[in-house]
């Protein structure tokens, strides 16, 4: 019998995500001869990232374009692990191709909480965008910041540790209001997205943005576990091999976008700040060196020292 | 005597939970901007804790607003119903619809709780540098659902007095209960 | 449209008619809905508790709180003094300085109820002295309340901000301007009907120019510490120095210690009785937010707005037409509801549609927040009405016919006006650079 599923992101409609999501939608459905139906739901409409992936678990929605809620298993959050992997180059290879050990870790751990992963689409690199051009070197960890304050993504532990270790003072800023806080100097700066997230909902209040290549922003393409289990093998195939195949695609365009965002922010008067590769490892080492046991504790040593080594194979 | 002893350590008790809730939450808000503005060192997090606990102050107070009878409505029995005994009978079967669609959720409120204490949910946010159970945050919807299903039910057969047994209204039963004279009563 | 949801609603309206209570009406319609359309209730409580897990919505419970301790305290009095001071012995001055004082303690209170009762019971007797009819001074300190919800802060335009995701800060600002006009077209068809209609109204002797800055002088000081809570609580919000949820926060310590420290006129029982019956208000409104929020996930994962949406848009393409039907959608949901349980029920299904005509989202909270906050004044869900004549100890058929002329000859052109003329609503929050 065919079914009918909820299929969700939270990206803006003609959102990379969403032109993604439309192309796997309308190919599997062909392929499946009418076996599977979808019905989008874009732009979050069906809640936040975190509550649809929790919903996904539930099996209220089936499955979609979204990053990992860590709230039945905090191991995920190696999603958020700041410096992990610092380029595109490293990015691609840990995720998808030969050897995709972090694909196959964070899999591994869906599986745990009844969630199957299906491939991952890339998003872009995490920068901080400032509301005032600072007339001292922000980049370096170990400056003075004048006492700046950064917000953060509410009480998430890496942010704020990291935030810290570049010598800001971390903020919590519910999302609503960050665009009045930067405006009215709340907050100096926020963090936690790539050049597509500043442009498009905080492009007038941003004087400077700096590509700090934090983390790799991502989501993966996943579903529920017992929708998965559902279907005959024919169909997982067609599904996987669907999903797999767009979300490959994701790299280039990702990459594209990240340059394409920081040019169209560059046009509209913001000073851009890239960091040289000596300068982002003179943080990475600091945030590895004080972060990263942080972090091991939430994710668990046997993990982490399971991606350190893969890490070190990747260099 | 064992009934109203019973009734008022109840009430008593909501009572000492909204005043503590209230408390905590400003408390927690305004000790972060102090720590922020005065100490540079904001407790990230802090706020976002108090948003779970928040969750006790608006069960409990949602189910003292059951026994209060002071739930918004958008009563018109009021001016329809010009005799008391048919505005008895209103408000008996408005009470019971209350009771009883509450009590058709209890169950999905019990399977909630029960899955947020197998699968041991972690807070959204981060204090003090670790995540916390959320479930002892979710429990207080079973809690103040079945508070409410509870006085719902006993308002209905107060009404059901009035409307069969008694055929008149007390004049009390007319408005919201009035707020006691003082916090805890 | 679907049969059941069409089903849905009219289950809810029959409910609510007949007195079961709003957040319970969402949960029958829920319960309908479960059933008939074979949804698994598992994911429904957890769509109502992330929902309300919101550091934003958490400003609720300190505003109220807020409204309980200021209404309790002397804090109103105090500025009726001081406004008394500046225009009571103009002619129709009284009803100057009742809706003035409204508009004062509006940029106090996030409420109307805390200004009825508050500026009510001092202002209506005061009133009668001077030669008023009860009907009229419960009426003009009726519709001046509405302005707690208009003039930020303001719990409704925390509920739309909310409900829409958009900024509470923005949101405040957008029907300030609406809100200021109406209080100076009050006091202007107040100071016209004292003149034309109310004989009997006496005007209190003139004295010095000398004398009365005295008199000003005098009335400033208890005041002050009145009046630096809308400084807390607008400055430190425009400021740049906490957001909306700490600014509310801040208040309640502040109002508190004020009134148990400096002015010392709230016993400690009290004080505690205040912030512990607030509670009782958030948890019912909390409750009515819960089911609500399920209930519009359940809409949604049905695409009940998009439906509504085509619906709408096939009546009509023109933007003005549009925009009239959802005004008059808007003033017939304001009879009806109350205006927070309107914000839930409406903005969830008409936000799509309002979005893609290409209405600012601001512009959209005040057209919401004046339609609504009228809402509260016309029968026969009249919550501020009703609370007048109660606090006015007149019946409400006396204050009818002054309220009608306070809704036609203020709150209509006012509605007609922040919804055709964008820059009523958007040109403060614009020129501060709060929205784009
Ligand atoms: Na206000
Ligand atoms: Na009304």
């Amino acid at each position: 019998a065919a079914v009918n599923w909820k299929w969700v992101h939270y990206q803006p409609v003609d959102s990379m995500a969403d032109n993604l999501s439309k192309s796997m939608i309308k190919e599997i459905e062909e392929k499946s001869d009418g076996q599977i139906k979808f019905s989008l739901f874009p732009a979050g409409q069906l809640g936040d990232w975190m509550e649809m992936s929790e919903q996904m678990m539930r099996g209220a929605i089936q499955i979609g374009i979204l990053p990992v809620s860590p709230a039945y298993n905090k191991a995920l959050q190696i999603r958020v692990l700041p410096y992990s992997v610092m380029n595109w180059n490293e990015a691609k290879k840990a995720f998808s191709g030969e050897n995709p050990f972090l694909f196959e870790i964070l899999a591994k751990e869906m599986d745990k909480i009844g969630l199957k992963a299906l491939g991952v689409v890339a998003e872009g690199f995490g920068g901080a965008g400032f509301a005032k051009v600072p007339d001292f070197d922000v980049v370096d960890p170990d400056g003075d910041k004048r006492g700046l304050k950064i917000r953060v993504p509410s009480g998430n532990q890496a942010f704020e540790s990291l935030a810290k270790e570049l010598g800001f003072i971390p903020a919590s800023v519910p999302w609503g209001e960050i665009y009045i806080a930067l405006q009215t100097g709340l907050v100096d700066c926020q963090i936690g997205g790539q050049p597509y997230n500043t442009y498009s909902s905080f492009l007038d209040i941003t004087k400077m943005w700096v590509q700090l290549n934090t983390h790799f922003q991502h989501s993966f393409v996943y579903m529920n576990k017992k929708a998965w289990e559902s279907l005959s093998p024919e169909l997982q195939q067609i599904v996987q091999e669907t999903t797999r195949k767009y979300a490959d695609t994701s790299y280039a365009l990702a990459e594209a976008e990240d340059k394409k965002f920081m040019e169209e922010m560059e046009k509209a008067g913001i000073k851009i700040v890239a960091p040289t590769d000596e300068q982002l490892e003179k943080i990475a080492s600091k945030i590895r060196k004080n972060t990263w046991p942080i972090m091991e504790e939430v994710i668990g040593k046997e993990i982490m020292d399971n991606v350190l080594t893969e890490l070190s194979a990747l260099k | 005597m064992i009934r109203s002893f019973l009734w008022d350590t109840l009430l008593r008790a909501q009572r000492i939970i909204m005043l503590l809730t209230i408390c905590i939450t400003t408390a927690a808000v305004f000790l972060e901007v102090i720590m922020r503005y005065f100490f540079k060192a904001p407790l990230v997090g802090i706020e976002e804790l108090a948003a779970y606990v928040a969750f006790w102050l608006y069960f409990i107070g949602g189910s003292y607003g059951s026994y209060e009878r002071s739930h918004i409505s958008a009563d018109l029995s009021q001016l329809i119903f010009k005799n008391e005994v048919n505005y008895a009978k209103a408000h008996f079967l408005s009470s019971l619809i209350s009771a009883l669609a509450i009590l058709y959720i209890l169950p999905w409120a019990y399977e909630y709780v029960k899955w947020g204490f197998e699968m041991n949910e972690q807070s959204r946010s981060t204090f003090l540098g670790d995540s916390f159970s959320v479930v002892y945050f979710q429990a207080s919807i079973l809690v103040g659902l079945l508070l409410m299903c509870f006085y719902f039910f006993v308002e209905s057969c107060q009404w059901f007095k009035a409307a069969f047994i008694d055929r008149e209204v007390p004049q009390h039963m007319l408005s919201p209960r009035e707020e006691i004279d003082s916090w805890i009563g | 449209m679907d049969w059941i949801i069409a089903g849905s609603l009219l289950i809810f309206a029959c409910l609510i008619f007949s007195g079961v209570p709003i957040p319970f009406g969402f949960l029958v319609s829920i319960i309908f809905l479960t059933i008939t359309k074979g949804i698994d209730p598992g994911f429904l409580l957890p769509v109502g508790f992330t929902s309300l897990n919101s550091v934003t919505l958490l400003s609720m419970p300190f505003f109220i709180a807020l409204g309980y301790v200021v209404t309790g305290g002397s804090i109103a009095r105090r500025l009726l003094d001081l406004a008394n001071a500046i225009a009571g012995r103009i002619p129709g001055g009284l009803g100057i300085v009742a809706c003035v004082t409204s508009a004062v303690f509006g940029a106090i209170s996030g409420a109307a109820a805390s200004s009825v009762i508050a500026i009510g019971t001092i202002m209506i007797p005061e009133m009668e002295k001077h030669g008023y009819p009860r009907g009229y001074s419960a009426a003009i300190i009726s519709a001046s309340a509405v302005l707690s919800t208009l003039i930020p802060p303001s719990i409704t335009m925390i509920m739309y901000a909310f409900v829409t995701s958009q900024s509470v800060a923005a949101c405040f600002l957008s029907t300030l301007v609406p809100g200021l006009l109406l209080t100076v077209m009050f006091s202007a068809v107040n100071v016209y009907l004292v003149k034309t209609r109310m004989p009997t109204v006496q005007v209190l002797p003139r004295i010095s120019l000398g004398e009365k800055f005295t008199l000003i002088r005098e009335k400033t000081k208890p005041a002050i510490g009145g009046i630096i809570l809308p400084v807390i609580i607008l400055g430190g919000i425009y400021g740049g120095v906490m957001t909306p949820t700490e600014a509310a926060a801040v208040a309640v310590v502040y109002s508190l210690f004020l009134s148990f420290f400096v002015y010392r006129e709230i016993p400690l029982n009290k004080a505690l009785l205040f912030l512990r019956s607030s509670v009782t208000a958030t948890g019912t409104m909390m409750l009515m937010t819960f089911f609500a929020a399920i209930l519009s996930r359940i809409y949604a994962m049905e695409q009940v707005p998009q439906m509504v949406s085509t619906m709408l848009l096939s009546l009509t393409e023109n933007k003005y037409l549009l925009l009239l039907l959802i005004n008059i959608f808007l003033v017939f949901v304001g009879m009806i509801v109350d205006a927070l349980s309107g914000i839930l029920l409406v903005t969830p299904l008409l936000y799509p549609v309002i979005l893609k005509m290409g209405i600012h989202p601001i512009h959209f909270a005040a057209m919401i927040g004046v339609n609504l906050g009228m809402g509260m004044l016309t029968p026969p869900m009249a919550g501020i009405l009703y609370m007048g004549a109660k606090t006015g100890k007149v019946t409400v058929d006396k204050m009818l016919k002054p309220i009608m002329i306070f809704i036609l000859t203020c709150y209509v052109p006012v509605i007609v006006l922040t919804t055709y003329w964008e820059p009523l609503s958007l040109f403060l929050p614009r020129a501060m650079g709060l929205i784009r």
